[in-house]
């Protein structure tokens, strides 16, 4: 994993992504294989979009937020189970993914990545002449 | 010279705790103890409870949910926090590779601390976190009685 992270942070000799300060967890996430792509999703709850930073470098997929606001009211704590810190999560793509086509929403708690197959890899249908 | 009142301690004896020793206790029996409605598989998000001077915060995380699909009830002092997550199924030529995130029915249920006025709670939900503010009764504000 640090060696993921340094990768990440000598890519084109700047930082492509700086680390989440503080303490981080790793987003619970599916994964989905259509027929041209693949889809990623990650739950996130609590973050702001302008946050998130979603990046690819050296054929490492890096998911990072840090905790936009406190969650939960002010005051006195009864009762805690939400992580405070960020979220930090790294995947490997393969081969055959497209660098270029990737694609990220954040909605109601949820990001979501689509990442296309490169042309080598997706399925073709060979027309008989 | 001042004396502070606080109504009463607070306490919260969870239910969800109860309910995940059920399940550890009856998989030792190979049978569960807790009432039918329990006994289904239901996801417990995560939740923060925190008391400001006025009011009680409940704090859910429901990633991926409308505000449609969340219930929430008051039942006497019992607050309940339920629903559905149910995202689009499989479609056709779609291959699961990974699942680690909960589908299906959830809930979380507390015991309030304090009365509070139901006529006044407000839910919001924002970016998979619903946040349920309930404004503490009269009864349970803390009371600063003079000493004459």
């Amino acid at each position: 994993m640090s060696e993921t992270r340094n990768a990440l942070i000598k890519h084109n000799g700047q930082p492509a992504v700086p680390p989440v300060e503080g303490p981080v967890s790793a987003p619970a996430a599916d994964v989905l294989e259509e027929h041209d792509g693949y889809v990623l999703m990650l739950d996130m709850p609590g973050v702001l979009r302008e946050e998130i930073s979603v990046a690819v470098a050296e054929g490492t997929l890096a998911v990072k937020a840090p905790l936009a606001r406190p969650r939960g009211g002010e005051g006195r704590i009864i009762h805690r189970e939400i992580i405070r810190g960020g979220y930090e999560r790294y995947f490997s793509l393969g081969e055959g993914i497209d660098r270029e086509g990737i694609d990220a929403r954040y909605e109601n708690g949820v990001l979501t990545v689509r990442l296309r197959k490169s042309e080598a890899v997706k399925p073709k249908q060979i027309t008989i002449r | 010279m001042l004396i502070s009142f606080e109504s009463r301690p607070a306490m919260i004896p969870l239910i969800d705790e109860v309910l995940s020793f059920d399940r550890e206790f009856g998989e030792l029996f190979g049978q569960s103890f807790a009432p039918a409605a329990f006994r289904e598989n239901v996801s417990m998000p995560r939740m923060d409870v925190t008391e400001g001077k006025d009011n009680v915060v409940v704090s859910v995380e429901l990633p991926g949910i409308s505000k449609e699909d969340v219930k929430i009830d008051l039942e006497n002092d019992l607050l309940s926090i339920s629903g559905n997550r149910n995202e689009k199924g499989q479609q056709g030529g779609t291959k699961q590779i990974a699942r680690e995130r909960w589908t299906g029915k959830f809930s979380r249920t507390i015991r309030l601390p304090y009365d509070v006025e139901r006529s006044a709670v407000s839910a919001e939900l924002s970016d998979g976190l619903l946040t349920v503010v309930l404004p503490k009764a009269e009864s349970a504000k803390p009371r600063e009685i003079a000493v004459r």
